[in-house]
């Protein structure tokens, strides 16, 4: 194995093109800052919140990011535990995917407290509040999660960044050498026994965590479509869908931009994308579940709400994110899946670029129509709350080009290709 | 002895500055001189008053006579000077009153704002309309105090749910799970004069030295005049002025008090009783409701 190795070369070599790209996602970070210190200076009114909306974008994008993230170590976890060989080069993939994402989501939920310099007082008064606050229970579950993750994708990277050690020889070298502390050759098989056991563990906890993260709304009991049972398997359901989609994108993007045709294979992208289409069919159903019992004889928040949705200020939203952001992507995705001679990887990245674009737009139907209910002004994002979503998508592709071009993405042990 | 290179020095000195920038946010020393002068204008009340201690054995709420009360908004603008509650940048307060169609009833009120209240009358009391005001409905089974992750919010021993302005980090949780909509945010910075002029009478009346000035991102809501009632004043402002007589203030566990009496000789009504906060803010009426011309329905 050289320098030359294909699957080396993000971290030795760089594009041209690659400069533009950094530069442009840290004018929009730098701007999204600049947002946020107008955001500290004159308080959350630089929102278009109100006390009626209390919560928007920053929300939406909580919950997005939480969302896909749990494909990711969803997918880790059930290659190594089931030994699907097939899908081994997706592996740290998905794993970096659910770690940037978790951090992006824990910075939104920190945007948009109305004083984050206290956030000191989470972790002082915890004990006493955990047993209540919805909202601690999520942060437990980001945390948790959080912490989970990394340790998965870290301890697995050991062995791949001492052969980068090897090779390198300019400023990455000392930071390599820190990550490798009590480094040891005969680790490995010890490391294959953790990630084991950590696949094991971090399955119950991915979907506790985003059951516990539905459960902020939905036990709500006067908030019309957030309140009910079934709002944790519908959380779920919208995590997987939305994290294969992303996975597929971001896989499709490295593919494409480094010349991994032979690495990542037409075959993994089949496999996501016929689950893809089943996750988006089961999140349909979700949908029709909820639509008929509000629509038939709900309460009558619930019901105008589902109107607003259906027939209101929202269904300019709803039906394209339902026709053309959901059940078209399936369809086409089933007819790949039934004809295999139709697959085209190009087909299924744009189409998983969608639904990721899809589900964003339900979350902010989920979360806006129902505190809308009552308010004297309609909700619209400000440019502060448009900037600070930019930036949280540019810091979101920075943390991951930044580990992509430090950090080999394949295990660098198995042969060479 | 370590020698300090005069790079490592600079780099000491851009922390130390950055670490003085970050305060500044949150502190008034960021702000130009202009903006200092104006606050010197402003008020002088802290933002933190301890409240006084919890009465003991009390359970203090509230009674509202619906077919009384003639929507003058008496008790609002009261409430709002009573209470240091701004004006500007955005108009808050801790009283909504609404006027309501005569074809409703309190108990159709399913959430607050209720559907079809007009809180931008003008007129009042208006024939074929009555007039429905909330404020905090201090529950006994508050669902704010349970979703708070700091414990900023809590339920006291006399019946009161408070905020201690302290403590809030301003996730909102609390106004999401409140189903009354009885918080109020602090989205801006409070722009509090010295003095402020009370729509009703027309006279200046200076700030509250008893209640504090809310900072930005906390939460506040009505107190039952936490101040007044601990302090041996038998009732909060709202009631005080009330020319109706349509609120009553008192102690549930007192059989003197109006409210105990209203309580157990009228029927009274609670809004979403069926979500089992039980609210200590009651709805009762005499029978009449008022009209513009003083005839009665």
């Amino acid at each position: 194995m050289t320098v030359e190795d294909k699957r080396l070369r993000p971290i030795f070599f760089t594009d041209a093109s690659f400069y533009p790209y950094i530069g442009a996602l840290l004018v929009i970070l730098i701007w999204g800052i600049y947002a946020y210190i107008v955001q500290l200076r004159i308080g959350l009114s630089g929102t278009g919140m109100n006390d009626i909306t209390i919560w928007s974008v920053y929300i939406v994008n909580f919950i997005f990011f939480s969302g896909i993230s749990l494909a990711g170590i969803g997918i880790a976890a059930a290659v190594r535990i089931m030994h699907m060989k097939n899908y081994e080069p997706l592996v740290r993939i998905a794993e970096v995917l659910t770690v940037v994402s978790l951090s992006m989501a824990g910075l939104s939920v920190v945007i948009d407290l109305g004083r984050p310099d206290r956030s000191y007082l989470l972790i002082q008064n915890y004990f006493e509040r955990i047993g209540t606050s919805t909202m601690m229970w999520d942060i437990t579950a980001v945390a948790t999660y959080l912490i989970l993750s990394a340790t998965f994708l870290y301890v697995g990277l050991r062995a791949d960044i001492k052969e980068c050690a090897i090779r390198c020889s300019d400023w990455r070298r000392p930071l390599y050498n820190t990550l490798l502390f009590w480094y040891d050759e005969e680790e490995t098989p010890t490391v294959h026994r953790l990630a084991r056991i950590l696949s094991i563990t971090i399955l119950p906890v991915m979907i506790m965590f985003h059951t516990v993260l539905a459960w902020i709304f939905g036990v709500g009991s006067t908030r019309p479509l957030w309140f009910g049972a079934v709002a944790g398997p519908y959380f779920v359901s919208a995590a997987i869908a939305s994290g294969i989609g992303a996975i597929i994108v971001i896989a499709a993007l490295l593919r494409w931009i480094y010349n991994w045709e032979n690495i990542l294979s037409d075959d993994i992208f089949r496999g996501l994308g016929n689950f893809l289409s089943v996750s988006i069919l089961v999140y349909m159903y979700f949908m029709l579940a909820e639509a008929t019992t509000s629509i038939y004889a709900a309460p009558s928040g619930e019901t105008q709400v589902i109107n607003e949705w259906l027939f209101g200020s929202f269904s300019y939203i709803y039906w394209p994110m339902l026709i053309l952001g959901m059940a078209m992507p399936a369809t086409i995705l089933i007819i790949q899946a039934l004809r295999p001679g139709y697959i085209n990887v190009k087909v299924t990245a744009s189409l998983a670029a969608i639904v990721v674009a899809a589900f964003w737009i339900k979350r902010y139907i989920i979360i806006v129509p129902t505190l809308s209910l009552g308010a004297y002004l309609p909700y619209f994002p400000t440019w502060i709350e448009v900037s600070i979503t930019l930036a949280t998508f540019a810091l979101f592709f920075l943390m991951y080009t930044g580990f992509v071009k430090l950090f080999p993405l394949f295990e660098l042990e198995s042969e060479e290709i | 002895m370590t020698k300090v290179g005069r790079r490592s020095f600079l780099r000491f000195l851009a922390s130390i500055g950055l670490v003085a920038l970050s305060g500044d946010l949150f502190s008034e020393k960021g702000k130009d001189i202009l903006e200092i002068v104006e606050q010197q204008q402003e008020s002088t009340i802290p933002h933190m008053i301890p409240y006084p201690k919890p009465v003991e054995g009390a359970d203090f709420a509230m009674a509202i006579d619906v077919g009384a009360c003639i929507g003058c908004r008496r008790c609002l603008h009261a409430c709002k000077l009573e209470n240091n509650v701004p004006d500007a940048p955005s108009n808050m307060e801790w009283i909504d009153l609404f006027e309501m169609d005569n074809n409703d009833s309190v108990s159709k009120i399913e959430r607050i704002p209720p559907e079809g209240g007009d809180p931008y009358y003008t007129e009042s009391p208006e024939k074929g309309f009555w007039y429905f005001s909330f404020n905090c409905f201090h529950c006994e089974d508050p669902p704010c105090t349970k979703v708070c992750p700091t414990g900023a919010t809590y339920k006291d021993k006399d019946g009161l749910v408070l905020v201690d302005y302290s403590l809030c980090i301003g996730c909102r949780a609390c106004l999401g799970a409140c189903p009354y909509n009885a918080r109020r945010f602090n989205w801006w910075k409070p722009d509090l004069p010295k003095e402020r002029l009370n729509p009703i009478t027309g006279e200046m009346e200076p700030l509250n030295p008893l209640v504090p000035v809310r900072d930005k991102g906390v939460m506040e809501k009505c107190t039952f005049c936490v101040h007044r009632i601990r302090a041996g004043n038998p009732v909060p402002r709202c009631v005080e002025v009330c020319p109706t007589r349509a609120r009553h203030f008192g102690d549930l566990n007192d059989p003197n008090t109006e409210v105990y009496k209203i309580r157990n000789q009228l029927i009274t009504v609670r809004i979403r009783e069926d979500l089992g906060t039980s609210p200590h803010l009651f709805y009762f009426t005499r029978g009449k409701k008022w009209l513009a011309s003083g005839e009665m329905v």
